[in-house]
């Protein structure tokens, strides 16, 4: 798995590969870095990301949980249909914000 | 199986074996006439179950994860077997789906994952023969959703 990470008043992590149990911890490290740097409005980009299990949902629940108690946001984007599918599953696509591309992504922070 | 299972190999090691397992279950499934929904649902229960192995049974120390595919009927049968410590899995509580994100327990959401992508699931644990998680998953014709 590889993120990479574009700086601005929204912050998009891109995330390619696969967030497994083996993985996950790393895009939380990579997500703590960002915030730690007081950039809380996040965008996680998920569209190289061709696999997902149940440790990248952990990684999910924290980076978005992580962001909000600092007051920003995390949202998700361009998740592919296997990725979905789990996200369905587990009731995260009731709970997360997904949107289509990292323009509307970036859009949905418009006036926060 | 254990005998008879048309693909079987063993993974050494820890979570790091996830990618190759996933490999191995995808073009095991594959040859044994799954569709890629079907394929999907495989590697998902299987990565599941040898992450739990990994993680709980052999406690993060490493240890031996023995993965076998066979065809039984219209279903590809799975099984994941270990020689760590055993668990029970009817004390893991369901998930409550329900509640937003920030209340709920992070983890557990493994063995739930594998209940509802496989249409079958048995758990056995034996000192002589390891801790074992058979699955199955009926070959669904194309376009459907990974779910029952």
């Amino acid at each position: 798995m590889d993120v990479t990470t574009t700086f601005g008043p929204v912050t998009v992590l891109s995330v390619t590969g696969y967030i497994d149990a083996e993985t996950f911890p790393q895009l939380i490290s990579e997500a703590d870095k960002v915030l730690k740097a007081d950039h809380v409005h996040l965008v996680l980009d998920l569209s190289g990301v061709d696999y997902i299990s149940s440790g990248g949902l952990i990684a999910l629940q924290a980076i978005t949980g992580k962001a909000a108690a600092q007051g920003g946001k995390a949202v998700l984007c361009c998740v592919g249909r296997q990725v979905a599918q789990v996200l369905k599953i587990i009731g995260f696509d009731q709970r997360l914000a997904i949107f289509p591309d990292v323009e509307a992504a970036t859009a949905s922070f418009e006036g926060a | 199986m254990p005998t008879g299972d048309a693909y079987r190999r063993v993974f050494e090691g820890g979570l790091e074996q996830l990618a190759a397992i996933r490999a191995f279950v995808g073009q095991a499934a594959t040859e044994l006439g799954a569709g890629e929904d079907d394929v999907f649902a495989c590697q998902l229960a299987t990565d599941e179950a040898a992450a739990n192995a990994f993680e709980h049974a052999y406690a993060g120390r490493g240890g031996r994860v023995e993965v076998g595919l066979c065809r039984e009927g219209e279903a590809v049968l799975i099984r994941v077997r270990n020689w760590g410590t055993p668990f029970d899995p009817n004390a893991i509580p369901q998930p409550d789906l329900d509640l937003p994100l920030a209340e709920r327990p992070a983890g557990g959401l493994g063995i739930y994952l594998i209940r509802q992508v496989m249409d079958a699931v048995v758990f056995r644990f034996d000192a002589e023969s390891g801790n074992s998680i058979t699955m199955w998953r009926r070959i669904r014709p194309s376009e459907q959703k990974i779910t029952k």
